[in-house]
């Protein structure tokens, strides 16, 4: 059973540390900048004429989303890794980053056919193969990039359940 | 034990950090990568376009010769690529405009889709840029082996060339969804040469 009231108070706990709720706002802007500006052949890209035409409503809720759930989920990392009571990793949070970013960089961007020009595959090659691995990253970005919040989500509630449970103590001293 | 603590939650974010600047390293090359080199390594603006086969849907053969006296772009794309789907959607926001200047555009589904089966070109562009179809701005059509060695024979995705009525190359870049508006700024700068 899902506690929601002990995720919020957990998130509540940590947004509360200035220091950390400063990190969280650059964090999520840094992350969505990254999912809607830089990788723009990505699904994800916005641009000001699409936002007017009013064709970038998934990628909008998408990148948003996943800055937000990103940067909450490594600072509640953060936090919890820095009490000694918790200690805690979570390792969903990087299995999501990966999952995120995967698709968004690998699918129909450069990156493919020019890895496989520098292992000095030739252009014949290149051609006939670049689809192959590219394609199904294509195909399945919607459901990589659902899997990747979901990931996210989990994270968040595990690291902030049990912040909440261990309350704010025992901040490590250097 | 602290200290290791300590050192996970750095890691985290040092992971994070790395991430980010991966993605701008990433974006970056690819931009110094296209504005020093094109597209393709072979062929620079001003070069003639490679008059290369290409096939309609309806299977008719025919080239770049078949144009001559119009310009022309030719895009390049795989029709299982989401940012060319997104390219076709602001394409039929904007096909007035290549039609205003006479500009026909070649949509060419890479050779066999780079070896990853998507939807029929034509499908494709009915489905995503149906104005543009309609009035015959964009016209699908498949390239042909040697068309795809001699203008992407690096295998890049969303690419474009924009072809002049005596057959040089006037401009090249790519995505569409990411620089229409540099492309339409060509147009507008190049019409008439």
């Amino acid at each position: 059973m899902v506690n929601m009231f002990k995720t919020i108070e957990g998130v509540n706990i940590v947004l509360s540390n200035k220091k950390y709720a400063a990190t969280f706002a650059v964090m999520a802007i840094a992350a969505f900048v990254a999912y809607s500006i830089l990788l723009e052949s990505s699904s994800l890209n916005l641009s000001a004429q699409k936002i007017a035409l009013g064709l970038d409503i998934y990628a909008l809720i998408a990148s948003t989303a996943l800055g937000l759930m990103l940067s909450l989920s490594i600072v509640l990392n953060i936090f919890a890794f820095s009490r000694s009571n918790i200690r805690y990793v979570d390792k969903a949070s990087i299995g999501a980053v990966i999952t995120s970013i995967a698709p968004l960089t690998l699918c129909c961007s450069t990156i493919i056919p020019s890895i496989l020009a520098l292992a000095g595959i030739g252009a014949s090659t290149v051609i006939s193969t670049t689809g192959i691995i590219e394609g199904p990253l294509a195909e399945y970005e919607p459901v990589l990039i659902g899997i990747s919040f979901v990931l996210l989500a989990l994270s968040v509630y595990t690291t902030s359940t049990r912040i909440a449970k261990n309350g704010e103590c025992c901040v490590i001293k250097r | 034990m602290v200290n290791a603590v300590l050192s996970k939650g750095k890691i985290l974010m040092a992971i994070f950090v790395i991430v980010i600047v991966a993605v701008m390293a990433i974006y970056a090359s690819q931009k110094i990568y296209l504005a020093k080199s094109g597209s393709s390594k072979n062929l620079t603006i001003g070069d003639y376009a490679p008059g290369s086969t290409f096939f309609f849907a309806n299977g008719t053969e025919a080239n770049l010769s078949s144009y001559k006296g119009h310009e022309v772009l030719l895009w390049f794309v795989a029709t299982w690529c989401s940012g060319c789907a997104q390219g076709n959607e602001l394409l039929n926001s904007s096909y007035k405009e290549f039609g205003e200047h006479g500009v026909k555009i070649v949509e060419l589904e890479l050779y066999k889709d780079l070896g990853y089966s998507g939807e029929n070109i034509e499908n494709f562009v009915q489905d995503f840029a149906p104005g543009a179809y309609q009035n015959n701005v964009v016209i699908p059509a498949y390239a042909s082996y040697n068309m795809t060695l001699a203008y992407d024979s690096q295998g890049y995705l969303d690419i474009y060339y924009l072809i002049s009525p005596n057959g040089k190359i006037l401009y090249e870049n790519g995505p569409l969804e990411a620089t229409l508006p540099e492309l339409l700024s060509e147009i507008n700068r190049t019409a008439g040469i």
